[in-house]
């Protein structure tokens, strides 16, 4: 396998920046670009062995740092690891990389040093994965929800109903090989039974994706109302330094289209967030067109409301768009400047409707509780396995669906079918656990990497 | 010792059993010239445990070695005493025809299709060597010094291989009924680099007819208008076979004798079929149980033999007759045979390409329980492969192999090869991942062209065959097609069965996909003129009812070849690949799997180092 490099930490200024370097080649690479200050001891190239020096290119030194060796099969890859610590800098670390790609190695590809992490036998597929989601993680229930399915604790979970199955189908099929065997062990409404109890079983855990998501990749989050009515303090709450996550997906400091917070468990992927902010400070630019694409794209709106005026027409338009759009069921109604308000509380069209001051902070914890259990926190049990993987959920889903049709199979039609669809119900089971997996989810699963990990 | 040279010979088949049998015939009617050896001509096609044909998955095997021209369905035909389907309310898939056979009929049917069968001789002769030259088969010798020149040899030697019979204490060497062990062969089996194992089976008592008192059994009869295989056409049931159940007391007579049982005792070393486990193996090992039950069977229409299936047993003598006597309605039993266990010399199968030929030994082939398996149809499936495979290779025309997607035969063999077995193999439903496409109903379709392609099926049986074809698929395009008008007679059918009353019309096959509805409502309610075969209808019936089943199995299908076709090169080293586990390189590396498909298969390779091998190939074989 040739010899691959990328920047391991993240991208943009630092006091640290570190490349690594993986393959048979790496320890010649690292002699190229690395200048020891003490020769001798480098040529040893002891395992876990850190040396000081300096960085070079063709040019000459322009940084000095650190190089440790990991020595086959030592390492997070299994292969020779070399791992080079220059200064942060943006500059420095593409001229560090820049030069070992000049000097033999060849850029990573996303996920390649997992990959050859897991080929190598160092780690298994499941834990791949947990480890794409420690990397990933934004909140620390994913962050916990990840390292527990590191440690195993979904394999066993699945590992459980996948045993029930298999001795079900045993079940099945000892009584179909041995006819004559004047078998009574297990009868068909007791089979269903117990079918029925494992579909329940497996709706849970697939249920739990919605909640798995809500902590890992996020929901898409729109918040709307018509000027004035307090979007942007709300958008600087939920942004506020203390618990606000910030990351720019696209585009410059000035022009932030989309935000990333949490929100208590769970994590807020705010669109249009300039928008907001623009339409707040220039009152002209009324008009709810803006809002309407955000919410037909969301799957949780936010629609705020002053409390201290009355309902307008402007309120109304908004409150159809969002009807119109189907989110009703998807909305939160967000009542602010309770702090001023004096009047009645607005009646409006929504389940959930909540009271809040953005401004001194008030009612934030109500809407914590109110997204979280939207999006089922309340659901979910403290020791209740989470699925945050979509393969998995797929996987999951596939397994209740093809026990809902073995328990269709016992009226309709026969045990061999009902055997059939068991059967088919472990074979999902067995790929969401990682004990079977083909090709293309190998695939899939090590091109969500990052470059570098 | 090699004293003379007798004819040259193009194939040579040892033993003349459910496997060599096949083996021969299907050389021999290939149009190549073999030699089938046995070791006694009274024996041939002998039955030395239950006297029945077929059985769960078993019956699958017998309708496709039918199908692909064998003889095994034909000669159960011609010899039944009674035909059952098992299985009828549990499936299609599962259905399996099981047929009491007339012992001492099926031998001569077996002898005189042998005896009559162009180029082929049958010879009583042990054969005690398998000569060798540079790797390949050059001839067999004799016990009297007859060396047979031959280009192919087929190993099919059932228990009789370094047999050794067990009865309590006593144990002598012994092939099955007490005919000759063959003994010599094992040693240059072992010579020519054949890897050995040694399994153990054994065979319940028989017992005389009149000292039964059958009105303390349950008469168990055959079907009314028994399906026969290769849906030939019915014949009556001749005799009726009775159920009795051991109780309290036998098992404490087993239990009080288990110290004399050498199975227990460890004079047995064999491995022992679980799937036919000794009455002292249920007793010890399902102790919870209150009874078991005991198939009391006809062994032919001249014979007061009857056969107890599952007494299978290796007590002593005394214990035995004292444990028959404790069962209700034996009380008086009188013995004819002693139960007894045999241990017998095998190899092991991973040795064996699909073909069943020898890896390393060009020419050497290997069938029945010679190859780890148990049973007689799963001998006779095997037998068939490797004679039809050692004529090929005779004339030169190439392999023929069935995978699992489209047989039982398939499933069976690729188990043995792939997987390999530390127990009897015996075939089982459960075996096949595509049960629903691999129906006895279907076998004809699914093999009977390439029986026909190799010479194996007659003329006449092939045209009869394809007319068949042409009324099912007319049969299946106007039930798809045509529909029952709305009215009063569907709406009673409907609410008869527990459906509502809907005065609209349906197209047939919508209302046969309906549990409750059978395809005998749909004609009655067609004024149908044409007359179709029962089994035609009952197939069509099936193939409507469980159609959205059977798309899935054929997707299924397609997955499975698509692993199938991904070919791994034959000189991988598979120990420099990294990432593969230590256990997995060396399976590899010495069974060198055709494809990623077989290569799952291997016991030893996990899905982790499968992923390992597609990525090795995804990446054109370099790391």
């Amino acid at each position: 396998m040739s010899t691959i490099a990328a920047i391991g930490t993240p991208h943009g200024k630092g006091g640290v920046a570190m490349v690594r370097i993986s393959g048979s080649e790496a320890f010649e690479v690292a002699k190229r670009v690395f200048v020891p200050a003490n020769k001798a001891r480098f040529e040893k190239q002891l395992h876990g062995s850190v040396y000081y020096g300096s960085f070079r290119d063709e040019k000459g030194v322009f940084d000095d740092g650190i190089c440790i060796l990991f020595k086959s099969p030592s390492s997070f890859t299994g292969e020779d690891v070399c791992e080079l610590y220059c200064h942060g800098g943006l500059l420095v670390t593409q001229k560090l990389l820049a030069s070992a790609l000049k000097n033999g190695a060849r850029m990573a590809l996303a996920g390649e040093f997992t990959r050859r992490a897991f080929i190598n036998g160092k780690m298994s597929l499941t834990q791949a994965e947990a480890i794409g989601g420690i990397i990933d993680s934004v909140s620390d229930k994913h962050l916990t929800v990840s390292a527990n399915q590191a440690n195993g604790s979904l394999s066993r979970a699945l590992g459980e109903i996948y045993d029930e199955l298999k001795l079900l189908a045993a079940s099945v099929y000892a009584y179909i090989d041995y006819p004559d065997e004047d078998m009574t062990d297990i009868s068909v409404p007791e089979m269903k039974q117990t079918l029925i109890k494992i579909k329940a079983r497996l709706d849970r855990l697939a249920g739990s994706h919605t909640y798995g998501r809500a902590i890992s990749e996020g929901i898409k989050t729109a918040i709307v109302g018509k000027p004035n009515t307090g979007k942007s303090s709300l958008l600087n709450l939920l942004c506020g330094e203390e618990r606000a996550i910030v990351t720019d997906i696209a585009g410059t400091t000035r022009d932030i289209v989309t935000e990333t917070v949490r929100l208590g468990d769970i994590i807020l992927r705010l669109s249009d967030t300039a928008g907001i902010r623009e339409s707040d400070d220039t009152v002209e630019k009324i008009g709810i067109g803006r809002s309407i694409g955000a919410i037909s794209e969301a799957d949780l709106v936010l629609a705020v409301f002053d409390l201290s005026r009355p309902i307008d027409d402007d309120d109304k338009r908004l409150i159809s768009a969002i009807i119109e759009s189907g989110k009703q069921s998807k909305t939160v109604c967000i009542l602010n400047k309770s702090d001023i308000a004096s009047g009645p509380c607005h009646k409006l069209p929504f389940d959930r409707a909540l009271s809040i001051s953005a401004k001194n902070n008030e009612g934030i914890e109500l809407l914590v509780d109110t997204v979280g259990e939207m999006f089922g926190a309340g659901e979910i049990g403290e020791n209740d396995e989470i699925i945050v993987n979509a393969r998995q959920c797929a996987a999951v889903a596939n397994a209740a669906n093809a026990v809902g049709n073995a328990i269709e199979a016992l009226d309709g039609f026969t045990q061999d079918i009902a055997g059939m669809d068991i059967e088919i119900a472990l074979a999902a089971i067995a790929e969401a656990d990682g004990r079977q997996v083909s090709e293309d989810i190998v695939n899939e699963i090590f091109s969500h990497f990052c470059v570098g990990k | 010792m090699i004293k003379y040279t007798a004819e040259k010979t193009q194939v040579a088949i040892i033993g003349a059993g459910h496997a060599g049998i096949e083996a021969a015939l299907a050389c021999a009617r290939m149009g190549v010239k073999s030699i089938l050896f046995t070791l006694t001509l009274d024996l041939v096609g002998n039955m030395p445990c239950n006297p029945s044909i077929g059985g769960t998955g078993k019956g699958h095997l017998v309708f496709e070695i039918d199908a692909l021209g064998g003889e095994m369905g034909r000669a159960a035909n011609a010899v039944m005493l009674q035909s059952r389907m098992l299985n009828a309310s549990k499936g299609p898939a599962v259905r399996s025809l099981r047929m009491q056979s007339d012992r001492v009929r099926y031998r001569d049917y077996m002898k005189k299709i042998i005896e009559n069968t162009e180029n082929l001789t049958l010879k009583q002769s042990e054969v005690v060597s398998v000569e060798t030259e540079n790797g390949r088969v050059i001839g067999v010798t004799t016990s009297f010094g007859a060396f047979y020149p031959c280009e192919c040899v087929i190993i099919a030697t059932g228990t009789s291989l370094g047999g050794r019979i067990i009865v309590g204490e006593e144990a002598y060497e012994s092939g099955p009924d007490n005919t000759l062990p063959a003994k010599r062969l094992v040693d240059s089996l072992a010579e020519a680099g054949v890897k050995l194992a040694r399994f153990k089976t054994g065979t319940p008592p028989r017992i005389h007819a009149d000292s039964i008192d059958y009105s303390k059994l349950e008469r168990q009869d055959g079907d009314t208008d028994p399906i026969m295989f290769g849906f030939a056409p019915s014949r009556e049931n001749l005799l009726p076979c009775y159920i009795a159940y051991t109780n309290e007391k036998t098992h404490k007579i087993i239990r009080d004798n288990l110290d004399r049982s050498p199975l227990y005792s460890g004079v047995i070393h064999g491995t022992g079929p679980r799937y036919c486990p000794s009455i002292e193996d249920k007793v010890v090992r399902f102790s919870d149980k209150e009874r078991h039950q005991i198939f009391i069977e006809p062994m032919g229409t001249d014979t007061k033999e009857i056969y107890l299936q599952g007494l299978s047993s290796s007590l002593p003598e005394e214990v035995q007759l004292q444990l028959i006597r404790s069962i209700e309605g034996l009380e008086n039993a009188v013995f004819m045979r002693t139960a007894y266990a045999i241990e017998y010399d095998c190899c092991d199968p991973l040795q064996l390409k699909n073909t069943l030929e020898f890896r390393e030994i060009s020419g050497l082939f290997g069938a029945g329980q010679f190859n780890g398996s148990s049973g007689y149809e799963e001998a006779a499936a095997q037998g068939l492969i490797a004679g039809i495979n050692a004529a090929l290779k005779v004339k030169g025309q190439g392999e023929f192999t069935l995978n699992r997607s489209e047989s039982y035969i398939g499933t069976l063999i690729d188990d043995l090869v792939t997987k390999g077995t530390n127990e009897p193999y015996r075939i089982m439903t459960s075996r096949s991942e595509y049960r629903l496409l691999l129906r006895q109903d279907n076998a004809k379709t699914r093999l009977m062209p390439k029986g026909y392609g190799l010479g194996l099926v007659s003329d006449d049986c092939y045209n009869a065959f394809k007319e068949e074809e042409e009324q099912l698929a007319s049969l299946i395009y106007a039930l798809e097609h045509e529909s029952i008008k709305g009215g009063e007679a569907l709406d009673d059918l409907l609410e008869s069965r527990g459906y509502a009353r809907t005065g609209a019309g349906i197209v047939k096959a919508e209302l046969l996909k309906r549990p409750e509805i059978t395809i005998y409502d749909i004609l009655a309610l067609s004024n149908d003129e044409r007359v179709y075969d029962k089994n035609i209808l009952a197939r069509a019936e099936t193939e409507i009812k469980y159609s959205g089943y059977i798309k899935r199995q054929l997707a299924e299908v397609e997955r499975f070849a698509k692993l199938e076709e991904k070919r791994l090169p034959p000189d991988i080293d598979y120990t420099a690949i990294r990432g593969l586990r230590l256990e997995a390189a060396q399976k590899l590396q010495k069974l060198r799997p055709e494809s990623i498909g077989r290569a799952s298969r291997i016991s030893g390779v996990s899905p982790s180092d499968i992923q390992v091998l597609l990525i090795y190939l995804s990446q054109g074989g370099k790391q």
